[in-house]
């Protein structure tokens, strides 16, 4: 699921699509995702963005059909510099998120508690902070292990 | 008390709505409400609500005007920053429908 392999740290990306590429990449290298994977996701992106704001860190939530998807995976980034994303809700509306979380979820209806846990963490903005100030790999899958079971 | 039917809508049609679904299914079951759930792309609005018998609907992606029933924007529940706004308009809507039901 959420491996310390899927974790970027102080991402360089300058948009959307650079950090979805990064990471989407992690997938494809691990045989998680389809190769029509990236492009899926970034197509959805435009026309139904996925930025979220939050009390401390916006955060951006990629993903797209499970068709594209093989093996259910979440990668993280943290960004060095804000990205801008469009809200959720209104693609009119542009905001500077500092967190990508890119999903790759093999079958919703089967995997409820999993979503469950991932809206946990998107409303929990102590906990999004922390993963933005985390140092290494393997503190954010700890730190994301407290929610994502 | 009949269940409630809500159609909800994200992007894709399975991940935000799905999460939606299971968040206010968990919140209004502590109220004694019960609730039975549909997540659709937007596109399939339009066609669930003409052949389905839906309450209302609770969106995450922009759906059509033309919606005869009433619908509620499920971000702010979401991301938990509107948590409560979201859950007194989702039983204020509940409650008209009990209300012309009754009636």
């Amino acid at each position: 699921m959420l491996r310390p392999e899927f974790v970027v740290l102080n991402s360089k990306a300058a948009s959307a699509e650079e950090v979805i590429k990064q990471l989407s990449d992690l997938f494809l290298a691990n045989d998680t995702v389809k190769e029509s994977y990236y492009e899926a996701v970034v197509e959805r992106e435009k026309q139904y963005p996925t930025g979220l704001p939050s009390k401390e860190v916006f955060i951006a939530i990629p993903h797209t059909d499970s068709s594209h998807v093989k093996e259910s995976s979440i990668a993280i980034a943290t960004l060095e510099h804000p990205v801008t994303f469009g809200l959720m809700g209104d693609a009119e509306k542009k905001l500077d998120v500092g967190l990508v979380m890119l999903l790759a979820i093999a079958d919703p209806q089967k995997q409820l508690d999993l979503l469950k846990d991932i809206m946990g963490v998107l409303s929990n903005g102590s906990l999004l902070k922390s993963i933005k100030e985390a140092s290494t790999a393997d503190q954010v899958v700890a730190l994301l292990q407290t929610s994502i079971g | 008390m009949r269940t409630i039917q809500i159609l909800t809508v994200c992007g894709s049609g399975t991940v935000s709505s799905t999460m939606v679904a299971q968040k206010l299914k968990e919140a209004l079951a502590a109220e004694g409400i019960k609730i039975a759930t549909t997540e659709v792309k937007p596109t399939q609005v339009v066609s669930h609500v003409e052949q389905g018998s839906y309450d209302f609907v609770v969106n995450t992606t922009p759906v059509p005007d033309n919606i005869p029933i009433p619908v509620i924007n499920g971000v702010g529940f979401l991301t938990g920053l509107e948590e409560e706004e979201f859950l007194e308009e989702v039983r204020s809507v509940i409650a008209q429908i009990q209300e012309r039901e009754a009636n």
